[in-house]
């Protein structure tokens, strides 16, 4: 047998390794509950998103939760509003064609982008000036702050990250870095949650 | 209505794809456009400015912001046709590119449909239309180096004739007592870019002809687990090698999209040396050549291929050769699953 | 008032299975009256998980409505099986794995759905950890 071989049949054949908790399918937006920072909570959000008439942007840098919290919102936006969702990816920096078909069909009176930055100064101006026209609310996320009223601001504290991990890890007491592993991680990659995960993931893998 | 035959495209509901030859011939005439009228443009004002018809009533803040949109203009194309011409040399199976290059994802592309049998199992097609001269197959590399050397020597060719016309220019008027030191500080940039470009060309081409390419020929194609297989190893070029290792590596590699983040990571799984040499000096006009065999070792991953994920197989030739730094060249190989009783030798 | 239960068992009680196995599963739904279901999907699909997003794929899927049973009671035992294909193979890697499941998703007139997968191993691959040691 080659040393691959004699490798292999000193391990357990067919090995049903666990899934790792910071796979992406746990961690991606949508899948974790978005954490308040103290005195601010959903039902505040979804308050003054209505004072704003729906108007407003999550502002935060990359990978410090603001998809997630969109993710949070829009499950209880749906049950008030009409609402349209847009999610841009990289270098996309128009809205699709028919966009505004899009929101006449479904009779929208919310906008939600999320990576508003990504667009082009032309499409942004394009579309806050039709949403203003046709009295449609428009809710964004994005790296910098734009002329639109501010409804959070994102900014993970260790104390959150701490909180995000233990949820993550629910169960497996045994495998869990600790305080100062995670501090280490904090301070090296700071608010950039998902770069933080995707640390952790290399970490539970070894 | 007049329907206009697109004979290059193809309809996929609602959007077209075009032809990615064409597509990426495309983009390659664009930015040559950008470089030649950049190029053209830049001569032109050289020329009016040497005659002495240079328009008196223009500010000097206007010329040099005219003379950096036009080298603006030839960087970009110039960029751009080297960047087009690299890709082109690529081979198919680098899926990652599309990923990589974070340009916009057209995910719907003229990708080799996988075989029914075995889904998700990149199909061989490409690898396998290339017949040995000793060997079945003659594997595809990664990345041809000859593209990379024909695209850094037409960046070197043209950016040097700007920066020798510039210095030309520029020295000419030092002599004759008029020196225009606007049009000097332009010219020493691109001098010294000039320089390294020729630096770097010449490193390049040292590096291409005295290490040289390398081939790897295969008995048989697709690989099966727990099959044997022989190799050989062509390796031209005029320096002795240091060393010289082939070996058999498996690569997973994974891409994630959210926002503005896109990113591609690799791991290396699985690595066993093949054959290794070491201190082989180099004959005039006869390539290094050996042959081994790899065995794929039983109950390994076959290679996959999805949307976002993949596990690659290839064979790796990494060496050193004279002076110069270490080399690796990947040829991509297709492992298929332990299918008993149908198994290939 | 109790959540709707989905006992989903894979024929013989195996786990493991080779390429061209054939694959039987049987289902039931419990504490749910019998008009309360609108549909039911059974799918047998593998999926990737890792560092990267995730790709999936459907081998074989069934939609039963009640229509297509005989007294509309769509809780009763129903069985199907599906011939397991060549590729891709469940996979353990390090940034990449391959997981493949039977799944099965009970819609109700409320609008709701709920689901159950019951995971499985096709071929007998060493895991992307055992190479990378």
């Amino acid at each position: 047998m080659i040393d691959f071989e004699k490798k292999l049949a000193a391990k357990t054949a067919f090995p049903r390794s666990a899934t790792n908790p910071f796979s992406t399918r746990y961690t991606r937006p949508g899948s974790l509950a978005f954490r308040f920072a103290a005195k601010s909570s959903l039902e505040q959000l979804l308050t003054r998103l209505n004072q704003q008439g729906g108007w407003g942007q999550i502002v935060g840098p990359h990978g410090s939760g603001k998809s997630t919290l969109l993710a949070t919102l829009c499950r209880s936006l749906n049950d008030h509003w009409r609402l349209v969702r847009f999610s841009l990816v990289s270098q996309q920096r128009r809205l699709p064609a028919n966009w505004q078909s899009i929101l006449h069909d479904r009779d929208a009176d919310l906008v939600v982008v999320d990576g508003m930055e990504q667009l082009s100064i032309w499409s942004r101006k394009r579309l806050i000036q039709h949403c203003r026209r046709q009295g449609v609310g428009l809710l964004v996320t994005t790296h910098q702050k734009l002329r639109l009223p501010v409804l959070y601001q994102v900014q993970p504290s260790l104390k959150v990250t701490q909180e995000v991990v233990r949820e993550l890890l629910v169960g497996q007491d045994d495998k869990c870095p600790s305080e100062t592993e995670l501090f280490r991680l904090y301070k090296r990659l700071g608010p950039n949650i998902r770069e933080l995960l995707f640390a952790l993931y290399d970490w539970y893998e070894t | 209505m007049v329907r206009w035959i697109k004979p290059w495209s193809k309809k996929r509901g609602d959007r077209r794809t075009g032809s990615r030859l064409l597509g990426r011939l495309g983009e390659a005439l664009f930015f040559a456009a950008l470089l030649v009228v950049g190029f053209a443009a830049l001569l032109f004002l050289l020329a009016m400015y040497q005659l002495g018809r240079w328009p008196a009533d223009v500010p000097p803040l206007g010329i040099g912001l005219g003379i950096l949109v036009l080298v603006a203009f030839v960087l970009v194309g110039g960029i751009g046709v080297i960047y087009c011409v690299v890709r082109v040399g690529t081979s198919a199976e680098r899926r990652a590119a599309l990923a990589k290059s974070a340009a916009n994802i057209d995910l719907i592309r003229d990708a080799t449909a996988t075989p029914q049998d075995f889904p998700n199992v990149p199909r061989d097609t490409d690898l396998t239309n290339s017949p040995g001269v000793t060997l079945a197959y003659r594997l595809p590399i990664v990345r041809s180096p000859a593209w990379r050397l024909f695209a850094t020597a037409l960046f070197c060719i043209v950016w040097n004739a700007i920066a020798v016309t510039f210095a030309i220019v520029s020295i000419g008027n030092h002599l004759r007592g008029s020196p225009d030191w606007l049009l000097s500080m332009v010219a020493i940039p691109f001098a010294i870019t000039g320089i390294w470009a020729i630096h770097y060309f010449v490193r390049l081409w040292m590096m291409t002809t005295g290490i040289g390419p390398t081939s790897i020929e295969i008995s048989n194609h697709p690989l099966y687990p727990g099959q044997k297989y022989e190799i050989q190893l062509s390796q031209f070029g005029r320096q002795s090698i240091r060393s010289l290792e082939i070996s058999m590596v498996c690569l997973e590699e994974a891409t994630y999209r959210q926002g503005t983040d896109v990113r591609t990571e690799s791991r290396r799984v699985f690595q066993q040396r093949v054959l290794h040499l070491s201190g082989v000096a180099a004959r005039r006009g006869v390539p290094l050549e050996d042959r081994c065999y790899v065995e794929i070792p039983r109950q390994v991953m076959h290679s996959f291929q999805s949307e976002n994920n993949s596990i690659q197989w290839m064979l790796e030739v990494c060496g050193e050769a004279g002076r110069w730094p270490a080399f690796c060249r990947q040829f991509p190989v297709v492992v298929y699953p332990d299918c008993s009783g149908e198994m290939q030798a | 008032m109790m959540e709707p239960l989905i006992s989903l068992n894979i024929r013989g009680h195996r786990r493991d299975f080779e390429p061209g196995d054939v694959l039987a599963a049987e289902y039931q739904v419990d504490a749910i009256g019998d008009d309360q279901i609108q549909a039911i999907e059974s799918s047998v699909l593998w999926y990737t998980e890792g560092k990267g997003d995730e790709d999936m794929a459907i081998h074989h899927f069934e939609r039963r409505l009640p229509s297509d049973t005989e007294d509309g009671d769509m809780r009763v035992l129903h069985r199907f099986e599906t011939t397991l294909p060549n590729t891709p193979l469940s996979y353990s890697g390090v940034i990449v794995k391959i997981c493949w499941c039977i799944r099965v998703r009970v819609f109700f007139k409320g609008g709701q759905d709920i689901f159950f997968d019951q995971y499985f191993q096709l071929g007998s691959v060493a895991s992307g950890r055992v190479y990378a040691s």
